[in-house]
């Protein structure tokens, strides 16, 4: 049986959403340009913060989840805001734009494109953290690393999108922020309830609220964003 | 059946199209109303309060061609925006091979295939890998034949693995054109389909080359040529439909003589239609009987006020 997603069959709708996964990972492995940039900034805030914080009067754990969210979420939009980058150095969006591509599938792509990225980048961020506060993961360390994962997911979904919007615009790269913060309220506020909690090995009936925010706002954000994607991208 | 209209004049904002032929071309060869690959009705774009594109009204069938200039915010890449889909019209419709142009549904892209002068290719990605990515969005299947075959159809075969970044300016519009072309091999062959080309300038060149990739055609067909009337008579319009007998990949030189000169006090718009349009063919030569290369008609365009 042949199962189709609007007018495509799922089979190519899928392989659509591959191929722009594939050739964001191609581009991202050839010229290393975000990942560079927000591998630099995630290592390099870790070792602001271990100096400009005082440990000895407030405990590493207590701190470090605001900080490790807080870290994903400057480092991320150094590497998110460029998503399109590329396309508009090559003039590439128009072609791709141009093609029959549902501009969802265009949009899934990039966002899990971007997902794999920032997640890689998120568990710098903790790594980083714990080995300069001295932290340990506590005794559910696959929870963090879900908190990370579904916070990445709807951070790269609003990330995406909007960043989509400010590509071409003159003051985009000020702009972006300006939008997405705000936005990222929920993320932070559910993110950092949840690490803060598993860093101080908390039982995980305490973060289960957390993580199913995450898990809804990630959701949220990545519906949104591919339903208003096409709004977004043509002019 | 090729046909261009604009429509009233609105505000008589500098954007506005105003060069386009009101007549129509009596295409002898082929293109009947049920034949129609591009229909545009009324289409309208506006930018704020400047109006680019003023209510044109087109219809082009298999095998036609169409040029389109105009200076610097004429309002062509607007037009072709719209028509290729990139670009929302503020009003009006556009119909590609019978379908509604609309974002809601795609399926009409299949048919288009774009070429920009600066191409749609990844620098950092390689000519296969270009194709291959551009194949999998168009939905083509049995990709690792038909990017081989069309490596090889360019010459390109050899530098399959090349970024495109590192190939030669010549080499990269050969890997744009199968990247523009792609399309149309989901519907067999893009010159047996009679897709139609634009040429897209702001230059108003004295000589101008149009390779025409249709195969060859029997019957008479018309060329005509004009000019804006909007702006001094330095935009010359050409139409061309059904040619006789051009070979495949023949170069044809369209030579832009006589421009026509503005005459203010007659109005502009569609009630100063293109009237000129003089095929001629090149001293010695026929433009029925064609060579392979070289000139083989030349068109002059006679002056005309009205």
């Amino acid at each position: 049986m042949l199962l189709f997603f609007g007018d495509l069959p799922v089979t190519v709708y899928l392989r659509q959403i591959w191929i722009v996964v594939w050739k964001d990972a191609v581009l991202e492995i050839r010229t290393r340009e975000r990942v560079a940039s927000m591998g630099a900034f995630a290592v390099l805030a870790g070792v602001l913060f271990s100096f400009a914080m005082d440990t000895s009067r407030v405990r590493p754990q207590d701190m470090a989840a605001g900080l490790v969210w807080i870290t994903i979420v400057f480092g991320g939009l150094l590497g998110i805001g460029r998503t399109f980058h590329l396309e508009a150095q090559d003039d590439a969006l128009q072609g791709v734009l141009l093609s029959p591509a549902p501009k969802d599938a265009i949009f899934l792509g990039k966002v899990l494109a971007n997902f794999v990225l920032l997640f890689a980048i998120s568990v710098l961020v903790l790594g980083v953290f714990a080995l300069f506060f001295g932290l340990t993961l506590g005794s559910h360390p696959y929870a963090l690393v879900g908190a990370l994962a579904l916070g990445s997911l709807g951070f790269v979904a609003l990330g995406t999108l909007f960043s989509a919007v400010t590509a071409g615009t003159r003051m985009g790269e000020t702009l972006l922020p300006i939008l997405v913060f705000p936005l990222l309220l929920p993320m932070v506020v559910f993110g950092a309830g949840a690490t803060g909690r598993l860093l101080a090995d908390r039982p995980l009936a305490e973060v289960t609220g957390n993580l199913r925010m995450l898990g809804a706002f990630a959701l949220a954000a990545v519906a949104a964003g591919a339903v208003l994607f096409r709004f977004v991208v043509e002019d | 059946m090729l046909r261009l209209r604009n429509g009233p004049r609105r505000t008589g904002g500098r954007l506005s199209i105003r060069a386009v032929t009101g007549s129509e071309v009596a295409a002898t060869v082929g293109p009947s109303a049920n034949s129609r690959v591009v229909e545009a009705r009324n289409l309208v774009r506006e930018y704020g309060s400047a109006v680019a594109v003023a209510g044109v009204d087109l219809q082009l069938g298999r095998g036609e061609f169409l040029s389109i200039f105009g200076p610097n915010g004429a309002g062509k890449s607007s037009l072709l925006g719209m028509l290729s889909g990139a670009l929302r019209p503020s009003s009006g419709t556009v119909h590609v091979m019978g379908r509604t142009v609309d974002d809601r549904e795609a399926t009409w892209r299949r048919h288009i295939g774009v070429l920009s002068h600066r191409g749609f290719l990844y620098g950092q990605l390689t000519a296969e890998e270009n194709l291959r990515f551009y194949g999998t969005l168009y939905g083509l299947s049995d990709l690792d034949k038909r990017v081989a075959e069309q490596l090889r159809r360019v010459g390109l075969e050899g530098r399959a693995g090349s970024r495109v970044r590192a190939l030669s300016h010549g080499m990269r519009q050969r890997s744009d054109r199968v990247a523009g072309w792609t399309p149309n091999r989901g519907q067999g062959d893009p010159q047996a389909s009679g897709m139609m080309f634009y040429l897209h300038t702001h230059r108003c060149p004295g000589d101008l080359t149009l390779r025409l990739g249709r195969p060859t055609a029997r019957g008479r067909g018309r060329l005509r040529a004009g000019v804006s009337p909007y702006r001094r008579g330095r935009q010359p319009v050409v139409e061309a439909a059904g040619f006789p007998g051009l070979g495949r990949g023949t170069d044809m030189t369209l030579r832009i003589g006589g421009l026509a000169r503005h005459d203010p006090s007659s109005g502009g718009g569609i009630s100063r239609r293109l009237r000129c349009g003089v095929v001629a063919p090149p001293e010695g030569r026929s433009p029925v009987a064609l060579p392979g290369t070289g000139p083989i008609a030349r068109v002059r365009c006679a002056p005309f006020l009205r």
